[in-house]
């Protein structure tokens, strides 16, 4: 009788386990803009005009961007609030090659990082014909339109 | 077969101890309050029920399979998978809660305040550039 007794208590226990992790990853899904709290309205505020027609894993992924966002230096702050919007309209295939590439560069040996940034230091401080002519030199680096923020 | 006659004696004076010890319980019955009758009438109840559940001890179940300590085994074999599913469970959870973590730590938002604007990582020469260059 005992084991009976502690096998209906472990099959509970295991149903609401599961009850509550759906309940957790259901979470976030469905936020209207209205719904959402000060903080997260005040990163958000680019999307402000779009959330509403997010997908709503767009929406999981948006808000995941603003829990990450209080723990950052304010010039990261602000690069992120400049980039949110061209970053909401990337397709989900182009986001999903950009954060591989994020982590492939995490991956690049130090020197080759600084390298980069180096390079885009001179791309950013360079006039737009500057930037045109090294845009055409290195289309793998800068792209092909002038992407900067 | 033949029956040994001093056997046979010692059977019989077997049969005239119990008839005597159960006239003597007989008498002793009948002098039981009802009170008493009843605890032992339910005791004894109990006692043929628990005598018919295959519970413990080596029983034989209806097709005629012998079950060394009952259902016993059973019962446990079906709490240890119940332990093991709960385990794996609770593993596979924890696994997801560490893989939320690291991408937390790595989500989007660290790609946005990242040295580059998100177009270059979407750049298809950039995945090219990164690649040539990892292998250096």
């Amino acid at each position: 009788m005992a084991v009976r007794k502690l096998a209906a208590i472990i099959i509970f226990a295991l149903i609401s386990l599961l009850a509550a992790n759906l309940a957790i990853a259901e979470d976030g899904l469905d936020q209207p803009w209205a719904s959402l709290n000060d903080d997260q309205r005040k990163v958000l505020a680019p999307l402000a005009n779009d959330w509403d027609a997010l997908r709503p894993w767009q929406r999981e992924r948006m808000l995941e961007i603003a829990n990450d966002y209080p723990k950052m230096p304010a010039d990261r702050q602000e690069r992120v609030q400049q980039r949110l919007n061209s970053w909401s309209r990337m397709t989900p295939f182009e986001r999903e090659n950009a954060r591989k590439r994020f982590q492939q560069f995490k991956s690049l040996p130090p020197e080759k990082k600084e390298e980069l940034r180096k390079q885009w230091h001179e791309y950013r401080q360079a006039s737009p014909e500057k930037r045109q002519e090294l845009r055409t030199q290195h289309p793998e680096i800068f792209g092909t339109e002038d992407v900067e923020r | 077969m033949k029956i040994d006659p001093k056997n046979q004696q010692v059977e019989l004076g077997y049969q005239v101890i119990a008839k005597r010890i159960t006239s003597l319980l007989d008498e002793q019955a009948s002098n039981i309050d009802a009170k008493a009758a009843s605890k032992l009438s339910y005791a004894r109840q109990q006692a043929l029920a628990n005598m018919a559940k295959p519970s413990s001890g080596m029983s034989i179940s209806q097709n005629g399979v012998i079950r060394l300590f009952g259902n016993y085994w059973y019962q446990h074999r079906l709490l240890l998978t119940l332990l093991m599913c709960t385990l794996s469970l609770l593993a596979l959870l924890a696994r997801h809660n560490m893989v939320n973590q690291e991408e937390a730590e790595q989500g989007d938002a660290y790609l946005l305040a990242s040295d580059f604007p998100p177009e270059v990582y979407s750049n298809e020469g950039f995945g090219t550039w990164l690649s040539e260059n990892s292998q250096q």
